[in-house]
């Protein structure tokens, strides 16, 4: 039997397992809405924090940076310092948010920010931010698992059938589980993912010493000096690289934290302490020990392997193809598919219910019960993906950039979040203008003046976005009492109210 | 009405120091690192980028386990009573209705 032969097993149990799964999740009884769109807030601190992460590292983790490492060098891996500031970010926000969104019952950011601010425009705005924000990233993982299965198949299997075989398995188990399917499946595909990425390492190391003839560090430091200085120092400013790229990108990157089909995931833990786990042990340990140890290893050791490529984003898949036994090839491959499975499910589930419940439940039928919320909330699993499928038949040239795109139109809830959980000063039109001045910026600086003065897009958007939005906050009029009670009231009673007094 | 809510003033300046450390570990303070000699076997951006990371495990695990004001575990309990009188009027909501 090939190894391709033994993938495509590997790949049917693993996709019938996934929709299993979705299937004995649509059993459980679902009481309130939150049962089925948070999972009943039951997660725990590996469900949680597996879900978060296979959530947030894409095929990218596994594929990309690899590749672009092969090419960029170290200056690439500074921006990895993207990961840490997600760690220490959630670290800041979320037990704060979770506090507010389980005091208050809220199950979206736009229930939270439209409560908070007041006004029907903030919750628009903030479904069309998880909008702009979701679909290019389904739309990406879907295209990417094409392309894997394309690549591992030695071309048999199309592009266009690989995306559609993980389409249809991703929405036949969000569609019947919504995210309680969605966190199970994500906890198996985040092991599978961490091990395909020791797995990876471990090969290259060995097939560096193979090659080389030499001790893996010696191979490293002659493949670093033989691919010159530009390999290892930070490119002149202005330059792609240079620090005022990396710093912005990195913050960009780590605005996942504030995009709404992301914070949605927040709410559904069990207690704030697991966010303790979550951020330290997971984000910060786990993932640094992944980016700054084991991608430099594969990325830059992997030049002493192949010293030529055409696409670098193919590094992977050639280590994979050309120097894996049989065992690691299929926990590999399969780890692969399982970060893009994964990343495509979480936003899918999240983005569905925030359809569901900020515009069908609050313009369209208000009164609707929890199982018919659920009804709708599946119905638009479908109404995604087929979105996300045109989005990738239209875009598909542009797709990498949407993507990058989507991260830097999700960064600009950042100030809403600050509002709510450290800065009272800051109001609903300040939020709102700094949006809309934001997402304007960040289209200005990709499409008519590309990263002015060396900063990515997202950078200049968020910028933009502050700066208005302080000066329209300090000009408008604070939040209503009642939302400043029912958010900052929770950690900050002196100033203010008791919880407990209006509690009664 | 205080700028910053539930902050307390003597953790303050955490918040400076991932400023300070934001600056150093990508901003501009990564450029100084970033010349050709080698120390041992890595580049010197190399170390500078394992340092970075290993000074946000530090601040990281600060944030998590030290810092009162990112902390909301003394309200955990309150807060879930809160929800389920919440969740009991909802479903109470729910049995007026049907």
């Amino acid at each position: 039997m090939t190894n391709f032969q033994m993938l495509l097993i590997a790949t049917v149990i693993y996709l019938v397992t996934c929709i299993a799964i979705g299937i004995w999740s649509s059993t459980k009884k679902v009481v309130k809405a939150s049962d089925f769109f948070l999972a009943g807030h039951s997660f725990g601190p590996l469900i949680l924090s597996l879900t978060m992460m296979a959530t947030v590292f894409s095929a990218w983790f596994i594929l990309g940076h690899q590749g672009t490492m092969w090419t960029l060098g170290f200056p690439y891996i500074a921006h990895f310092m993207h990961v840490p500031l997600l760690a220490l970010s959630g670290a800041i926000f979320f037990p704060r948010l979770w506090a507010i969104c389980r005091r208050n019952g809220y199950i979206t950011p736009s229930e939270l920010y439209g409560e908070y601010f007041g006004g029907d425009f903030i919750r628009i705005l903030v479904v069309v931010v998880a909008v702009l924000y979701a679909i290019p990233y389904v739309a990406l993982q879907l295209r990417g698992a094409g392309f894997v299965f394309n690549t591992l198949s030695g071309g048999e299997i199309p592009v266009v059938t690989g995306s559609i075989v993980l389409g249809i398995a991703v929405i036949l188990y969000v569609f019947l589980g919504g995210l309680r399917a969605t966190a199970i499946t994500d906890t198996i595909q985040g092991i599978l993912l961490l091990a395909a990425a020791v797995i990876l390492a471990v090969v290259t190391l060995s097939v560096v010493g193979q090659i080389t003839g030499k001790p893996f560090l010696e191979a490293f430091k002659e493949g670093i000096v033989a691919a010159g200085t530009p390999y290892y120092t930070l490119p002149a400013l202005g330059q792609m690289y240079s620090w005022p790229y990396i710093l912005s990108v990195s913050i960009v990157i780590a605005g996942i934290n504030f995009a709404p089909p992301y914070t949605m995931i927040v709410a559904s833990a069990k207690s704030p302490r697991i966010f303790r786990f979550q951020s330290f042990v997971v984000m910060s340990v786990i993932m640094g020990f992944m980016y700054y140890i084991f991608s430099p290893m594969v990325g830059v050791g992997g030049r002493n392997i192949i010293s030529k490529l055409a696409n670098p984003d193919s590094l992977t898949l050639e280590i994979v193809f050309n120097y894996m036994g049989p065992v690691s090839f299929l926990i590999t491959s399969l780890g692969i598919l399982a970060a893009m499975n994964s990343t495509a499910a979480g936003y899918l589930a999240n983005t569905s219910t925030i359809f569901a419940r900020d515009i069908y439940c609050r313009y369209i039928n208000p009164n609707a019960s929890p199982k018919k919320q659920v009804y709708i909330g599946r119905f638009m699993v479908l109404f995604i993906v087929v979105l996300a499928a045109l989005f990738s038949v239209v875009f598909l040239d542009l797709l990498t950039i949407l993507g990058s795109l989507a991260t830097s139109f999700g960064i600009q809830m950042m100030p809403a979040m600050l509002a709510v959980t450290y800065c009272p000063k800051i109001t609903r039109e300040g939020v709102e203008w700094g949006i809309i001045t934001g997402c304007v910026a960040v289209i200005f600086t990709y499409f008519i003046v590309r990263y002015p003065l060396g900063i990515h897009m997202g950078g200049w958007g968020l910028a933009i976005n502050f700066i208005v939005c302080f000066i329209i906050s300090s000009m408008t009029q604070k939040p209503a009492a009642k939302s400043l009670e029912r958010t900052h009231g929770i950690w900050d009673r002196e100033n203010f109210g008791a919880l407990e007094a209006k509690a009664k | 009405m205080k700028s910053v809510s539930g902050v307390p003033q003597n953790e303050r300046w955490f918040f400076g120091a991932v400023l300070i450390f934001i600056l150093l570990s990508i901003g501009p303070g990564i450029q100084l690192a970033s010349v050709p000699e080698f120390i041992g076997y890595f580049p010197v951006l190399f170390l500078q980028e394992q340092l970075g990371w290993v000074a946000s495990m530090v601040l990281c695990y600060i944030a998590c386990y030290k810092l009162k004001c990112t902390q909301t575990v003394d309200y955990e309990e309150e807060i879930l009573s809160m929800e389920k009188r919440l969740h009991d009027a909802e479903i109470a909501a729910q049995a007026k209705g049907e």
